[in-house]
């Protein structure tokens, strides 16, 4: 029969085993400056060409994942925003998050070599 | 007004996510909305929140351990029932009449949509008629049109001789 203390009375949480496309690119848009959901959704659009637009579901799901690994933490919002702006949560890269996204785009680089060796790719990839 | 649709969206997340980021989601949509100007953008604005509300479902309300369903294999095989636990935390009565009403409305549309489409003609150079019309014109032979046709009379005059 089913144990009821194997019940988790949490919602589940995204898993970053393997690390999800939306996840690597909030990391990556989180190189280098504190943003909020918003900043985050318009930061990992302008990095995809409009390819990716994170909804609120995926965006604050993946966020809480992230947060939950210490891979990104709240901050404090920067002085110089309106009070608008005050309200909102800012998220910053944590070393340990750096070091995941830095990882990854090895992995995905192995990847492009072994894809580069093997010519199936067209037009000119770095 | 459509900040209301999504505030009633907003009710099917579950009520976790909705407690801790509802509001950053309300934000997020008024953010986009404001930014997102003329009808192709929030056509578009109002796509990805459906695609991102059904993979959002998806991902939050399905089962929290698979591992209890797996382990009782088992038992499952000695006649005991096995259990899937989805979020344990009920939806409420909004969002159920929400999705019930959404339900029916796609329900009762989809006879309307068939008819509709159902009752378009193809175009015209792809039209039965117009093949027929071709096959004359160009002294291809003909099937039968009916069981009246040459072909059954040929029959019986075969059935006839034997």
């Amino acid at each position: 029969m089913l144990d009821i203390s194997m019940i988790d009375c949490t919602m589940p949480k995204e898993k970053l085993s393997p690390l999800p496309s939306a996840a690597f690119q909030i990391l990556l848009a989180l190189v280098g400056q504190d943003l909020h959901g918003y900043g985050i959704m318009r930061s990992v659009a302008e990095q995809t060409e409009g390819r990716m637009r994170l909804g609120p579901g995926t965006l604050y799901s993946s966020i809480r994942a992230l947060l939950e690994e210490g891979l990104i933490e709240e901050v404090d919002s920067p002085r110089d925003q309106s009070t608008m702006d005050e309200r909102r949560r800012y998220y910053h890269l944590t070393s340990a998050g750096r070091k995941l996204a830095r990882s990854e785009a090895e992995r995905l680089a192995d990847l492009l070599r072994v894809a580069r060796s093997k010519n199936i790719l067209r037009g000119d990839y770095v | 007004m459509s900040e209301k649709i999504f505030r009633l969206l907003l009710q099917l997340y579950p009520p976790r996510f909705r407690h801790e980021y509802g509001d950053e989601a309300l934000q997020l949509f008024h953010d986009r909305a404001r930014d997102e100007t003329g009808a192709w953008s929030a056509l578009r604005l109002w796509l990805d929140l459906l695609a991102d509300l059904v993979t959002s479902l998806a991902r939050g309300y399905r089962p929290l351990h698979p591992k209890p369903a797996n382990a009782s294999l088992n038992a499952r095989l000695k006649g005991a029932p096995a259990f899937f636990v989805f979020d344990t935390a009920s939806p409420g009565r909004r969002p159920l009449l929400l999705g019930g009403l959404l339900s029916l409305i796609i329900i009762a549309s989809l006879p309307r949509l068939m008819n509709e489409f159902g009752n378009r003609r193809p175009p015209q150079g792809w039209s039965f008629a117009a093949r027929r019309s071709h096959e004359n014109q160009s002294g291809e032979p003909q099937r039968p049109a009916s069981a009246s046709g040459p072909g059954t009379t040929g029959t019986r005059r075969m059935l006839n001789h034997t």
